[in-house]
């Protein structure tokens, strides 16, 4: 059985970006809303427009993406930006 | 056909009867003025205008006239309709004609028509576009005011007009509103402008008007290509200083200043990412007209050449 941290994501549409020195402006054609995202949850996105990828993948690359360690709290704050995209219309889960 | 063509006695009747239809560069206007004291001071300061003549399709429609018979008489009272609807509370007489310039900017504010349109003042020199949103105190319709006449042609000191299709800016040229001290900085230095007389105690405090520049009227079917974004910050003995502005938080400025960007989807989204890409972005801090006028001239002097949209 597949676990919570197993969970793929992918974009719930395709948006249109566009990243500004690490300010990513978003425009999500299901909602007509434009959201301001910062780097990190700016490059989640960058990272699923290449496909869907399950959590473990996510914060692999963007652990390697900002540098800093891929460790058990880093692995929950990805969860709660995921969470918040999800809430957004952003990303839905993939399965 | 002008404005200042009619008689004074044409005007008034044509405005009192089946009204005129003013331009104002990128909008045109049905106007009827019921108030007869409103025409002196419309006919002064619209007099450059060109009338809709025959008439084509117009943007708005707005009426001014008193909000009641008992009204008309007694404590007499302006109210204004836009698209027949009073948008506003009625205001004393004496101040008809600052609710007409409200009454114009309301009509695009709850309008149904194409253009972006976003809170900005908006000036031209050699075809670059030059954007100055700041909020109320920072001294933008003075800045703007004082441009106007140093070589700088006014295409709003109200609302930037986006071309859907090019992204270039669209003129509006009208009265540029001055407030309080504003009023006697602009009128003991430009000698050349027009001015309405001064309103009192309006919800803004006392309001005057400059004329837009005939040039600007003139030249109101010129658009122009963005070039300049500066946010002017008035600071009290502060030399001018000018420092890059971050694109996201230029670009979040416009969004949340505009009167029509949700309605506009993928297209509001294209326009103003698109506006920001093509822009020098800055903001300014300055207590010195004559220095912060200089530096923008500077700012516009190293532009890079238009890029493609």
């Amino acid at each position: 059985m597949q676990t919570a941290e197993r969970r793929r994501w992918r974009l719930a549409s395709p948006l249109t970006t566009r990243n500004w020195d690490g300010d990513h402006i978003v425009f999500n054609p299901l909602s007509g809303h434009t959201h301001f995202l910062d780097v990190v949850a700016g490059e989640l996105l960058v990272a699923l427009a290449s496909g869907a990828t399950d959590d473990e993948g996510i914060c692999a690359h963007l652990a390697s993406f900002l540098d800093v360690p891929n460790d058990a709290e880093f692995s929950a704050e990805i969860a709660r930006i995921l969470s918040h995209l999800d809430e957004l219309g952003l990303v839905e889960p993939a399965d | 056909m002008r404005i200042g063509d009619l008689s004074r006695a044409e005007l008034a009747s044509r405005l009192r009867g089946d009204g005129l239809h003013l331009v104002t560069g990128a909008f045109t206007t049905h106007l009827r003025i019921e108030l007869p004291h409103l025409v002196d001071e419309f006919a002064r300061m619209y007099e450059h205008y060109p009338l809709d003549d025959p008439p084509g399709i117009d943007d708005f429609d707005i009426r001014l006239g008193s909000p009641s018979l008992l009204r008309k008489y007694f404590r007499p009272q302006a109210q204004s309709w836009v698209e027949g609807v009073d948008l506003m509370e009625p205001m004393r007489l004496d101040h008809a004609y600052p609710m007409l310039e409200s009454s114009l900017n309301l009509a695009v504010a709850t309008g149904d028509f194409l253009p972006l349109v976003v809170h900005s003042a908006v000036l031209e020199r050699d075809g670059r576009a030059l954007l100055m949103p700041a909020p109320s105190g920072s001294g933008k319709s003075t800045l703007c005011a004082a441009l106007a006449w140093r070589g700088w042609r006014l295409l709003s000191d109200e609302m930037a007009i986006f071309d859907l299709e090019s992204g270039d800016l669209l003129p509006n040229p009208r009265p540029v509103s001055l407030k309080n001290e504003s009023i006697r900085v602009i009128s003991s230095r430009e000698k050349e402008a027009t001015f309405s007389r001064v309103y009192e105690e309006t919800n803004k405090g006392d309001v005057a008007y400059m004329q837009a520049p005939p040039d600007a009227i003139r030249r109101a079917n010129e658009p122009a290509v963005p070039g300049l974004l500066v946010a002017p910050v008035f600071r009290q003995d502060s030399p001018p200083i000018a420092q890059p502005l971050e694109r996201a938080a230029a670009f979040r400025w416009l969004v949340d200043n505009a009167v029509n960007y949700s309605s506009m989807l993928r297209t509001g989204f294209d326009l103003l990412t698109g506006f920001i890409e093509r822009c020098e972005l800055y903001s300014l801090t300055y207590s010195n007209l004559d220095e912060a006028i200089e530096l923008i001239d500077r700012l516009h002097r190293n532009l890079p050449p238009p890029g493609p949209r």
